[in-house]
């Protein structure tokens, strides 16, 4: 069952949004996404700025895990 | 790798943002299939409303689906059902350092077909995971 107490989103570094829609057609990435820059403007700048990165935050925006590790290690106690 | 732990992971154990899982749902003459997140169960009306990978949205009976996949609706379409109040989410993320920014209107969008379509969580998660993209 999923855990309904973390939610995915995806960050897009394209600068071009036409570009962040097409690669997440492509490779059907459908989960809720903030285009840049409003993660920028929201905040989540603060914590990663680069392709490829996964961070894990609390609803406070306390850092919990800053790498894919960690995150889903800390995800997997959580469930 | 990491997109595709993510899609993987994502799909089949992680979060709620409104479906409640995706899984593998089969034609009630077990010819057709297809991937899908259940997202309500209506279960007065006997309806079902699954959002396709490509984030293309359908609402059909359930009488199209096979007997296993009616039993799944039976089994957990109650949580669908009960999706939270979306004021009771809108009150909670406000709360939120993370869920405040992200509710507002136009921040969030999400793959419907092939285009992004405005989305709004709907639930108040406890934790966020973000993944950082992009195209190039």
């Amino acid at each position: 069952m999923p855990n309904p107490e973390i939610a995915l989103i995806h960050a897009s570094c394209d600068e071009v949004s036409e570009d962040a829609v097409k690669w997440a057609y492509k490779v059907g990435f459908t989960w809720p996404t903030v285009l840049w820059p409003d993660w920028e403007a929201v905040g989540l700048g603060a914590y990663g700025a680069f392709a490829g990165e996964i961070f894990l935050v609390d609803s406070n925006g306390t850092l919990v895990a800053e790498n894919e590790d960690e995150a889903f290690a800390r995800i997997a106690e959580l469930k | 790798m990491k997109l595709k732990h993510l899609l993987h992971v994502g799909i089949v154990a992680l979060l709620g943002v409104g479906a409640v899982s995706a899984r593998t749902w089969t034609s009630a003459n077990g010819k057709n299939s297809f991937e899908g997140e259940l997202k309500s169960f209506d279960k007065e009306n006997n309806t079902v409303t699954i959002v396709y990978r490509n984030g293309r949205t359908v609402t059909f009976g359930t009488q199209k689906l096979s007997e296993a996949d009616r039993t799944f609706l039976e089994e957990n379409g109650k949580a669908a059902a009960d999706a939270a109040d979306p004021v009771d989410v809108e009150a909670a993320l406000k709360e939120q350092k993370i869920g405040k920014p992200l509710a507002k209107k136009g921040i969030l969008s999400r793959l419907e077909g092939e285009k992004f379509a405005n989305f709004q969580l709907e639930k108040a998660p406890q934790y966020y995971l973000v993944y950082f993209s992009a195209s190039w």
